[in-house]
């Protein structure tokens, strides 16, 4: 049968038109086999599964099987009909015959030339025409037995037949199997659920543009060191500033002052100015100093600061300043500062090689100390000191500008005495003394810093970059 | 049974706490603080604990992995800090170790992220959206107000940014700082329910 192009039903093999749109059959792609219904090219002669003749009749290639009397003539397969002539008649000029026969001539050839040609399926198999197989059975051994389904329709089945040379494979052949099998062996589509399992992808941005956002980056961290002062700096510190001063100062001799290092090596650059500034403060009055972390960083940048300055070395040998130690467990631990500052450190004395320090002189409860001073970089930490304070202390925090907005609320509720900015009070507090130049060149370098970002921002939406994907 | 018995001691743990927190009871406040003081003490030897999973997990890889050499690295350094800390407590060579290994290691690291952050504001102020247009604009308001010399040309503007952090600022991080209340509220009941047994190692 051959399927119409058009409407795709299947005509008789012999049908010049479909039957059922009249689309001529000229341009059909396919011939249906009439006995195992595979799709094969219009110009093949037998089916590429079961070897079927496909030009003869389907009541020849599918004979019914009928009493012995009224038996066919068998039919071998390799008398079939291999020529063109035996080819349906359709309504092709000869111009177009000839042409469709020099095209497959040239495919064959092209083939035989390229490729090895197959292993015959039927290879070391004796031809099974009835002539043949009686032969070399040394006559019919059914002779003389009544009733019997008659040797020829058996041997006339289609798929006994042994295939002829126009089988073999051609170069179209090879390409239609190896593109079902690059189909067939891939991968099936991810469902949603398998793709949301991806990890994301990136957008990456192109290497040129990295570096020179990293050129950018270099020449606004130089500016503070190159810069004579282009911008001004504010000459009085703003109010957060200068209600840490003025509650620091009022503080007299005796009084004793709890200061937690809550922050780490990264952000020592925008605390450890003010930092240093208010220790100093507080070791010029006499005020006793306990120092304490809980983290371990905390105590080594503490230890550090404190080697560091004169003043400070100078309170410390003199006991003023008494370093308490690590405080692990985080909330647990300030918890229980807040209960027994005993309970927190078990260790009546704290011991070193350069001062040892005696808890006798430090008070037993949080409530003896007259300010607590925090100085942080991590919001947590910060916020666990806030909240394990009892309602009677009020710390005076000094954190980074990334950590400042998140305990804004926290001041406005009157939970911290003062909130103060590192970066910027350090900037005014190094303008209201003698270092003068150092608080402009920080300013220059902010500045510079927010120049970049415009920069940046700009570049972003006027470059037309696009950030590649990588995964 | 076992699970039965650490699910009711962590629940009566918890509950002795709270109570003895939220109750003005002196006995229940000294419960209290002894199991803080245990927790306490529990949370050192935590720390001695994750020092020896550290060291455990890299001394395999060290003698069977793909990166070796830098397990090896981290072990010796580890113990050479640790021999150096038992050793000479608070001594010179204790402070070298932390101001010129430590502490410069660790603000390189951070100063890297500025690179990485101006590489992610470039991606994220491309305007596509409304949301990328609001961050841009409200990012770069406060990065110029945060500049000092903004406040001393204007002193205006130094009460514009008080009032930009005190007012929207202040309300998007009370709303954080709300649901964080509340999830460790939730966290908390369901471990004192016992529905999460956190401490029994199950999922």
């Amino acid at each position: 049968m051959i399927v119409c192009p058009n409407c795709q039903h299947q005509n008789h093999v012999q049908a010049s038109h479909c039957a059922q749109c009249g689309q001529s059959l000229s341009d059909a792609v396919y011939r249906v086999c009439p006995s195992c219904g595979a799709l094969n090219p219009i110009d093949g002669q037998f089916c590429q599964r079961c070897l079927t003749d496909l030009t003869a009749p389907a009541a020849q290639a599918q004979p019914a099987p009928a009493p012995p009397d009224m038996a066919p003539e068998p039919t071998p397969i390799e008398s079939a009909p291999a020529e063109p002539a035996a080819q349906p008649a359709k309504p092709n000029t000869k111009k177009r015959e000839a042409k469709r026969k020099k095209r497959r001539d040239r495919k064959e050839r092209a083939a035989q030339r390229d490729i090895a040609p197959l292993p015959d399926p039927a290879e070391g198999r004796q031809p099974q025409s009835p002539e043949n197989g009686l032969a070399e059975l040394g006559g019919d051994p059914l002779a003389g037995v009544s009733d019997v389904l008659p040797l020829e329709t058996a041997v006339a089945l289609p798929h006994r037949g042994s295939p002829p040379a126009e089988l073999r494979s051609g170069h179209d052949e090879q390409e239609d199997a190896r593109l079902f099998s690059s189909l067939a062996s891939e991968p099936a589509p991810l469902t949603a659920a398998a793709q949301q399992v991806l990890p994301p992808v990136r957008a990456e941005l192109p290497r040129w543009l990295k570096l020179v956002l990293a050129l950018m980056l270099l020449l606004a961290a130089c500016i503070p060191t190159l810069s004579p002062g282009w911008l001004p700096t504010p000459t009085t510190p703003s109010a957060g500033t200068n209600a840490m001063l003025s509650a620091l100062s009022s503080l007299g001799s005796d009084a004793q002052v709890l200061v937690a290092y809550e922050y780490g090596p990264d952000h020592a650059a925008e605390l450890d100015p003010v930092a240093q500034r208010v220790l100093e403060q507080l070791a010029d009055q006499g005020v006793r100093i306990h120092l304490l972390s809980t983290e371990p960083s905390g105590l080594g940048l503490a230890e550090r600061m404190l080697h560091g300055s004169d003043s400070l070395q100078g309170g410390l040998d003199r006991g003023q300043i008494q370093v308490l130690g690590l405080l692990p467990g985080r909330e647990i631990g300030v918890r229980t500062l807040m209960r027994s500052v005993e309970s927190a450190f078990r260790m009546q004395t704290v011991t070193s090689e350069t001062h040892a320090a005696d808890l006798t002189h430090t008070p037993t409860r949080i409530s003896g100390f007259d300010h607590v001073i925090l100085l942080g970089d991590d919001s947590r930490a910060m916020r666990a000191w806030i909240e394990q304070a009892p309602p009677t202390l009020h710390p005076l925090a000094i954190v980074t500008a990334q950590v400042y907005p998140a305990l804004v609320p926290y001041e406005a509720s009157g939970q911290l005495v003062t909130l103060v900015q590192g970066p910027t009070a350090a900037i005014e507090l190094q303008a209201s003394t003698s270092s003068r130049i150092t608080a402009t060149g920080a300013t220059d370098g902010l500045a510079a810093l927010f120049l970049v970002v415009l920069c940046v921002a700009i570049l972003a939406n006027v470059l037309p970059v696009k950030p590649g994907k990588t995964r | 049974m076992r699970r039965i018995m650490v699910a009711a001691f962590a629940v009566i743990a918890g509950l002795l706490v709270c109570l003895g927190l939220l109750l003005p009871s002196p006995w229940l406040g000294r419960v209290a603080d002894l199991l803080l003081e245990g927790a306490l003490i529990l949370a050192a030897f935590a720390l001695l604990l994750g020092l020896l999973n550290v060291l455990r997990s890299h001394a395999q890889k060290a003698v069977k992995g793909p990166r070796r050499g830098q397990s090896i690295v981290l072990i010796v350094a580890l113990l050479l800090t640790l021999a150096i800390g038992l050793l000479f407590p608070q001594s010179a060579a204790q402070a070298w170790v932390f101001d010129y290994v430590y502490s410069p290691i660790q603000a390189s690291l951070g100063a890297l992220l500025a690179f990485v952050a101006l590489q992610a504001a470039f991606r994220a102020f491309r305007l596509r959206t409304v949301d990328a247009a609001i961050l841009l604009v409200s990012s770069l308001i406060m990065l110029f107000l945060q500049i000092p010399a903004t406040a001393a040309l204007w002193p205006r503007l130094g009460a514009v940014r008080d009032w930009m952090l005190a007012v929207p600022v202040a309300a998007g991080i009370r709303g954080l700082l709300l649901g964080i209340a509340l999830g460790t509220m939730a966290t908390a009941l369901r471990v004192l329910f016992a529905v999460d047994r956190p401490y029994t190692g199950e999922e």
